[in-house]
């Protein structure tokens, strides 16, 4: 055995000992290290959700205001905070920590290393694909979470988008059988003179026409104007009765609301009876409307012959807008 | 004869000095390994404590938040929140202040921890938006979780986790 064996020998030996020292600790560091962009990881999917649900939220509460499902949802980039009633245009900006309330915002606090931006893809008017998407940079690596949902209109509601937006629906039964329209071109076109349709006739009882007026955005309306007519009668000897109601409404935030002193029913029980609104202007400003509603009834009472009669007509709705 | 002579030599045995460098050189390696693996089994114990923080917090959000997304009528006692859940248990979720534990109940039945002893729950705060019936937006809750392992020496390290739901039932 030659001088100084053992001391190599023991010196390779503590060396494979602080390699494989070295591997432990350095296995540990890592993890730790790991650790941590996994925690930022959790943080990032939840802050993502965050912006699904927040513009799942908006599309349910355009539903709830009965405004077109996809209003304020157009193709683009966007940012949202938590307590946000719209999507923002994106500015590519940090989300803030604010210590006192724990909240990720854009207002207050220390700033993160997230950045959120919510990509919205409106190209099919009955879907809406959203992207949450969450970039941040963490130890020298650049992570990110792209969270997708897509949003149908399984609910039916109108559809904003292109084009006026604005849509009537207009119905007419007479005895409860849809009579289609009877007549006149169906337009709040501001002309006074637009014959809106009527219902009637010798046979049966009951005249109802409805026309509704669908705003593609909350619209300020300066004026309304209505000229409606609805009555029942019956000759002869038999039930002598008859009713009409007339009444406008307008819709405010899915609330709808009586036009004040538009509202005209009544009914007696002697012979032919009937109710002209005439020329009739409400002049005050009603701020979001969504909805402008017309709404005749007549009826007599009478036994079906042939001179027991009911009849309801809107001659004209207008509105005046800011 | 040379191999007689080498064992003669060997039976010399070490001198004094060369057993105190012996010695020394193997007390001061034992410590230093000692020592790192103390260390290794420390850090081994802070990441596993770490690892648990995230995972208790992801799923109490976890649960939270499905519960919520399927229930109604909300509303807020401090920070406890209270609501009908999809088959119409009343459920509350709130932070037991003592213990630093997420806890739920059932139609006011006893509180049932959400999550493990060992980690501290420090926020569990709730935001409600929209819970108002004819406000025009569905309820929108903001739940925000502060979590930090429980172990004395890191427990400053703290995590903040915060997600929004939307309730899916309209009327309320």
């Amino acid at each position: 055995m030659k001088k100084g064996q053992l001391l190599i020998e023991s010196g390779i030996a503590i060396s494979i000992l602080v390699v494989g020292l070295l591997g432990i600790i350095g296995l540990l560091s890592r993890s730790l290290s790991l650790n941590n962009v996994i925690s930022s990881q959790y943080i990032a999917s939840n802050l993502a959700a965050e912006g699904i649900e927040i513009t799942k939220n908006l599309i349910d509460a355009n539903i709830i205001q009965a405004q077109p499902w996809n209003q304020g949802i157009a193709t683009g980039f966007y940012e949202v905070a938590y307590t946000d009633l719209s999507l923002e245009p994106d500015e590519n900006r940090f989300l803030l920590l604010d210590s006192t309330n724990s909240t990720y915002n854009y207002q207050s606090g220390q700033p993160t290393f997230f950045r959120r931006v919510i990509e919205i893809e409106n190209s099919n008017p009955d879907e809406i694909k959203v992207n949450s998407k969450v970039n941040w940079q963490i130890r020298g690596g650049s992570y990110s979470v792209n969270l997708e949902d897509h949003f149908f209109n399984w609910r039916g509601g109108a559809s904003g988008g292109p084009g006026p937006g604005t849509t009537h629906t207009y119905t007419n039964t007479y005895n409860g059988v849809d009579q289609g329209v009877s007549s006149g071109p169906l337009t709040f076109d501001g002309d006074f003179s637009t014959f809106m349709g009527n219902s009637g006739g010798a046979q049966g009882n009951t005249s109802v026409v409805t026309a509704q007026h669908t705003f593609a955005t909350p619209t300020t309306i300066n004026s309304i104007q209505y000229r409606m007519r609805a009555g029942g009668h019956c000759g002869g000897n038999y039930d002598k009765s008859a009713d009409y109601n007339i009444y406008v409404q307008y819709r405010v935030a899915g609330v709808w609301y009586y036009l004040p002193g538009s509202q005209f029913s009544g009914g007696t029980g002697d012979g032919s009876i009937s109710y002209d609104t005439g020329n009739i202007t409400y002049s005050t400003p009603l701020a979001n409307v969504t909805d402008i509603l017309a709404y005749a009834y007549g009826q007599g009472h009478g036994e079906d012959r042939a001179s027991n009669g009911s009849f309801a007509d809107i001659f004209e709705i207008n509105y005046v807008t800011q | 004869m040379l191999l007689n002579n080498n064992h003669n030599k060997f039976k010399t045995g070490f001198t004094m000095v060369e057993l105190l460098v012996a010695m020394s050189l193997f007390i001061v390696f034992t410590v230093i390994a000692s020592g790192s693996f103390i260390r290794a089994l420390r850090t081994q114990r802070a990441i596993v404590a770490l690892i648990a923080a995230n995972d208790n917090a992801n799923l109490s959000i976890e649960q939270i938040a499905r519960e919520i997304r399927t229930g109604s009528n909300f509303s807020l006692a401090g920070n406890d929140l209270n609501f009908s859940n999809a088959n119409n248990i009343q459920v509350i979720y709130r932070l037991n202040s003592s213990t630093n534990i997420i806890e739920r109940n059932e139609n006011g039945a006893d509180f049932k921890p959400l999550t493990a002893t060992n980690v501290r729950i420090n926020k569990l705060n709730f935001y409600l938006q929209g819970q108002l019936a004819g406000d025009g937006y569905p309820p929108k809750i903001t739940i925000i979780i502060n979590i930090s392992p429980n172990i004395p020496t890191i427990q400053n390290i703290s995590t903040n986790f915060q997600t929004t739901v939307s309730a899916r039932n309209l009327d309320t």
